[in-house]
């Protein structure tokens, strides 16, 4: 069963961003190497979560009841709030990365994926699922039991913990916490949440994460 | 009244009542425009107070652009990507309202919308620390009046639709009321700048209904939409060159 792997494979992305980053930052402007390691994730991860962003986007602004809300998530095509979501979440990962301050840079690019995705395998644990028509996303949802949960949840604490001491904690609650939004708006308007849900929430926390890091640790300066 | 009519159209902005998009009162809401863009100005303003705080500069405006899409409903950014889609695909005038209506993007809405994001997201990051606040409010209040100019002074593409419902009720008292207003809010909060403002917002407003008449049968909602993105994009960029020029003279 893949999901408690999920975070493991996080820090995996995690750790060829910051090596990229390193290996990069001799070399080329800091504008470039920000852009270049957004592109890394969509490309390393196949655009996987941001299709999900996009779908979400799309079907939650839809005004009509959740079943055509739910039908409109297997448009591959895009409508306006999906590419305006795109855009901006792109956009706010560049400025995120471009903005990371120098002591905090590797490791918030170390746990940035691996954070987005607990708030995957936590979103599959503690929220209900909008489809009965079997799939990939519903598979992982049966199989994600509390044990499961625990064994990703564990992994994930211990890499904060190792990364950042305690303010990995802060982290992980504004991670929690962006989470819950999204779930609870998707249980209003969906009446659960979609493997394109979790999808979303994966990349916002991701994104987030970024931000998260150096406001935990008092990095930005004021 | 028809202010309330205005700030339910143009913002998703909670409100008590659910008030009907008919009647004269719409014609009266368009005089409420820039008030309403100066409101949202206001609010942008205040969000990037509190975040700078917290949060480098570029960071901010990121969240600054996310929070408008969300306090507009991202109404003008959908008019802007359909009318990149409609004009620059090479139809018919007719084939091209019929794309104006169609919900998804196509290529040129996507390359016209992260052209456009990316500039806005530049011209905020070059707003001068001083008037941040000023040229937010004055940016947003006149591209609600160039909308409102733009509704009164040229013809109507369509027999229906939301835009129809606006320029059927839509008189030279309306865009006077808001000529006013948006007079006062520009000239009150950035003097004489703010007025030079408005007079670039008309050429920008004149020079993109004339661009658009040469492509459609006439105006359209998408279209108001696609001219409130493109002037508060340029104003925005604009702005600090003319608040220089000002300083120095």
């Amino acid at each position: 069963m893949a999901l408690p792997f999920f975070p493991a494979v996080g820090l995996l992305l995690g750790a060829l961003l910051a090596a990229g980053e390193w290996a990069l930052r001799p070399l080329l402007a800091p504008t470039v190497v920000s852009a270049l390691l957004v592109a890394a994730l969509v490309v390393l991860t196949g655009a996987l979560h941001l299709d999900g962003l996009v779908d979400t986007c799309d079907a939650l602004c839809l005004n009509a009841a959740p079943a055509e809300r739910l039908a409109l998530m297997h448009d591959s095509r895009a409508r306006d709030p999906g590419a305006i979501a795109a855009c901006l979440l792109l956009l706010g990962k560049f400025a995120a990365i471009l903005l990371l301050p120098e002591t905090v840079r590797t490791s918030a690019l170390l746990v940035a994926p691996l954070v987005g995705r607990w708030a995957n395998v936590a979103a599959y644990w503690g929220y209900p699922y909008a489809r009965r028509t079997p799939g990939a996303s519903l598979a992982l949802k049966q199989g994600a039991t509390r044990a499961r949960m625990l064994a990703a949840t564990a992994f994930t604490c211990g890499g904060l913990l190792l990364v950042l001491g305690p303010a990995g904690g802060l982290v992980l609650l504004g991670a929690a916490a962006l989470t819950h939004l999204v779930a609870c708006l998707s249980r209003q308007r969906l009446g659960g949440l979609t493997g394109d849900v979790y999808g979303a929430i994966t990349e916002l926390v991701e994104a987030a994460t970024l931000v998260l890091v150096p406001l935990a640790v008092g990095a930005y300066e004021s | 009244m028809s202010l309330l009519v205005a700030l339910q159209f143009l913002t998703r902005l909670p409100l008590p009542a659910g008030l009907p998009i008919a009647g004269p009162a719409l014609g009266r809401a368009l005089g409420w425009f820039p008030l309403v863009g100066a409101l949202l100005g206001a609010v942008l303003a205040a969000a990037d107070w509190a975040l700078s705080h917290a949060l480098p500069r570029g960071l901010v405006d990121v969240l600054l652009l996310a929070l408008l899409a969300l306090l507009t409903g991202g109404l003008h950014l959908d008019g802007f990507m359909d009318t990149c889609d409609g004009l620059f695909s090479l139809r018919s005038p007719e084939e091209r309202l019929a794309i104006f209506r169609d919900s998804r993007v196509g290529s040129f809405g996507v390359v016209g919308l992260t052209t456009l994001l990316l500039l806005q997201w530049a011209a905020l990051g070059a707003l001068p620390s001083a008037h941040r606040a000023g040229c937010l409010i004055v940016a947003l209040a006149t591209a609600r009046w160039a909308m409102v100019y733009a509704i009164v002074a040229f013809p109507y593409g369509r027999a229906e639709g939301l835009g129809r419902v606006f320029k059927d009720q839509a008189g030279p008292h309306a865009l006077l009321v808001a000529t006013a207003l948006g007079a006062l809010i520009a000239g009150g909060v950035l003097g004489g700048v703010g007025l030079v403002t408005l007079a670039l917002a008309a050429l920008i407003a004149w020079l993109f209904a004339r661009y658009c008449l040469g492509r459609l049968p006439g105006l359209t909602g998408d279209t108001y939409g696609a001219l409130n993105e493109l002037v508060q994009t340029l104003l925005l960029v604009l702005l600090p060159p003319l608040l220089r020029g000002q300083g120095a003279g």
